[in-house]
């Protein structure tokens, strides 16, 4: 055993056989900030073993919560800063909120911000990622478009209606689809008028967001409201080339029964 | 998107084909009109294969044995795959006709593919289900079907949206032994079932390595697909070993559970809803040698409303593997290793009526999605009995990974702990969205 190896293991069994203090938090979180794969992964399964231990003790908790959100900055590898954005998706609250914020102006690590964001509902963590948005370009706003959409947030719209009519079609797909889960009106006014626009481009995009927006009416007991105008739909999906599955679920609001013929798809 | 060689076709292609046809004798073989017991081409189903592995090699004869499909395209982000797979399919069909695609979603593009076979790495499975329903595909999906509740709930509302018909690949529905035992189970053949046991094997441990140079010819990016960067650490991605990382797999409960959940939400009707109550505990990996992350031994217990127990091991050796239905008078079981059923009283084994092949031939689970594809209807593993299937593993996974007790509302599909809610989604890495 290495001379390391062997004192991380000395650390981790004194910790084992007594109440973990705050101080004896700092080993085991200095050497999990240099996990790279290759190396032994003891500090990070004790971290989680200290995070599945403090259920229930809210201050307890904070206190982890604080010590992984460290974890986060330089000098800190990037697996160690993956670790604590996984763990942040399941015990983040908003006081991780600042660290996460700087990953995502960072082009290597959005997407792990992304991770811990995605499952926070609070509205702060949704703030955060709305307010990174403006200055994301590439994949990281790709991420924080999709993340938005996941999120259902309102107040994205008018970000997200100007980016789904930007010229580099992955950006204008993302932002459509998105549009398509928040679902307000205004998102559908916009669906509406790309759907006008008729770009083959966007066609499949349209198409989900219009069909996503018609499944969350329906579910809202408004199936009325769900169903497209069908000429108006039918000539859109013939100019975009939509799926015939897409075509008759858009035009009945619900999925239609079409009898399988070759090319009819 | 690139072209295709079809519609690369030029001038001089145009006319030396066209030649070949008028001057081709006149005489049309039985088999082009479908006679003589063939399908006709105008009306066979066209598959695309999304991820040629392991398990699609494994699948793959009992699509083949079928007369009335023809595989014209496979796609695979690694150039060796991807190369062999053309050889099996133009070895098959006797031709040069089956197109490569190193992204499926260049595959999914083409009109004439009708329907795909999706064997990749788990964390693919959903993604690229829903990019195929919403591409006007139907879909044969290996298990397991997502790699979070909320995937799996993404995946039912792509397939319903788009009149997707969707095969889960826990094939076990269309075997001749499990449905037997089923069968029995509906028919009240060992009284009122109170528990069903399902026995997975010792998880495996996979020794910590260093990361490495990514093999010529592999599309690493695309490979990891939603999944958030790693390294590339040729011990965890290589020969299956990325089923025992959370990102990526989730282990033999997931694995292998899948199927026994399956079975378990089938025999007892509950394809629509499942169970209240996820209790369990288990033994992980020792960090000291081992850097894979799912359990090595465990035993979860899930529990109904009306109080039938579902009780899942995680233990003993890979063919030890079965499932058991305990009733009040009398129990079934399905080892899985040898296929045999046992019974008590034995007088039940007398009732076997039920043909039908082993498990290990897919072939009746892949004709009753071409029948489904015909017929517009649901297949014996629709999406929504997939999910609910799947829903159950994840749960166990989730109780296990907080080291706690769960309430699930099947109905609302939320636990009663914030923690347990926030593992049922998991951001996918950009560009990839469902």
């Amino acid at each position: 055993m290495k001379p390391r190896t062997l004192a991380l293991w000395l650390v981790g069994c004194t910790l084992l056989t007594r109440p973990l203090q705050a101080a004896d938090l700092d080993p085991i979180f200095a050497e999990a900030a240099k996990y790279e794969s290759g190396m032994n992964p003891g500090p990070l399964r004790q971290i989680e073993r200290r995070v599945r231990d403090a259920a229930g003790q809210p201050a307890r908790r904070a206190e982890l919560e604080a010590a992984v959100a460290r974890l986060l900055p330089p000098p800190a590898t990037f697996e160690a800063r993956r670790f604590a954005c996984q763990l942040l998706a399941i015990i983040g609250t908003d006081a991780s909120l600042p660290a996460i914020a700087e990953l995502l102006k960072n082009d290597e690590t959005i997407g792990i911000a992304g991770l811990a964001l995605g499952a926070q509902r609070s509205a702060k963590a949704i703030e955060t990622l709305r307010n990174a948005l403006p200055a994301a370009r590439g994949q990281a706003r790709l991420q924080l478009i999709g993340a938005l959409g996941n999120h259902q947030d309102a107040l994205s719209v008018e970000n997200l209606a100007s980016l789904a009519r930007n010229g580099d079609a992955a950006t204008a797909n993302t932002a459509i689809v998105a549009l398509g889960k928040i679902g307000t009106v205004p998102a559908r006014e916009i669906i509406a008028t790309l759907r006008q626009g008729a770009n083959p481009a966007l066609a499949g995009a349209i198409a989900e967001a219009t069909l996503n927006v018609a499944g969350q009416l329906a579910a809202a007991g408004d199936p009325k409201a769900a169903v497209t105008p069908k000429p108006q739909w039918r000539g859109c999906c013939q100019r975009l080339r939509t799926p015939a599955a897409a075509r008759t679920s858009c035009a009945t609001g619900s999925p239609g029964r079409l009898t399988w013929r070759r090319g009819a798809r | 998107m690139k072209k295709t060689n079809i519609n690369r076709m030029n001038r001089r292609e145009f006319l030396r084909r066209t030649a070949a046809l008028v001057t081709a004798p006149t005489i049309l073989p039985a088999s082009a009109l479908g006679l003589n017991g063939t399908v006709a081409p105008s009306n066979r189903i066209v598959f695309g294969c999304i991820g040629i592995g392991n398990r699609a090699r494994h699948v793959m004869p009992s699509f083949l044995a079928q007369t009335d499909i023809v595989f014209a395209a496979v796609s695979d982000c690694r150039e060796d795959r991807l190369k062999s797979a053309k050889e099996i399919m133009d070895a098959h069909y006797g031709n040069k006709d089956c197109r490569m695609y190193s992204d499926f979603r260049e595959l999914l593009a083409q009109q004439d593919i009708d329907a795909v076979f999706i064997a990749t790495g788990d964390r693919w499975h959903t993604t690229a289900s829903i990019y195929a329903a919403r591409a006007g595909k139907d879909i044969y999906s290996e298990k397991p079907v997502s790699m979070t509740i909320s995937e799996g709930r993404s995946l039912v509302e792509a397939c319903r949206r788009y009149n997707a018909i969707f095969q889960a690949g826990t094939q076990r529905r269309s075997a001749g032994s499990y449905r037997f035992a089923a069968g029995m189970v509906r028919q009240g053949k060992v009284g009122r079932v109170h528990t069903v046991e399902m026995q997975v094997w010792t998880g495996p441990t996979i020794p910590y390595d260093r990361p490495a140079v990514v093999p010529k010819g592999w599309d690493y990016d695309t490979w990891l697909g939603p999944v958030q960067w790693h390294p590339f650490v040729p011990k965890r991605v290589e020969g299956g070993n990325w089923n025992y990382f959370w990102d990526m797999g989730d282990g033999p409960i997931i694995g292998m559970g899948c199927h026994y959940t399956d079975q378990m939400q089938w025999a007892l009707g509950r394809d629509h809803t499942g169970p209240v109550e996820f209790e369990g505990q288990c033994t992980w990996p020792d960090p000291i040698k081992f850097m894979s992350e799912t359990p090595v031994t465990g035993e979860v217990r899930c529990r109904y409303g009306d109080g039938i127990v579902g009780v899942m091991y995680q233990r003993k050796a890979f063919a030890d593997r079965y499932i058991r239905y305990v009733g009040d008078e009398g129990w079934i079981q399905v080892d899985d290793h040898t296929d045999v059923v046992t019974a008590e009283p034995k007088s039940i084994l007398n009732l076997r009526a039920v043909a039908g092949s082993s498990w290990i031939n897919a072939g009746d689970h892949v004709r009753n999605l071409l029948d489904s594809i015909r017929s517009r209807r649901p297949t014996i593993c629709h999406p929504e009995a997939a999910h609910r299937a799947q829903t159950i593993c994840q749960a166990m996974n989730i109780g296990l990974r907080l080291g706690r007790k769960l309430r699930w509302d099947p109905e609302k599909e939320r636990f009663d702990l914030e923690e347990a809610n926030q593992m049922r989604q998991r951001e996918p890495r950009a560009p990839w969205y469902i």
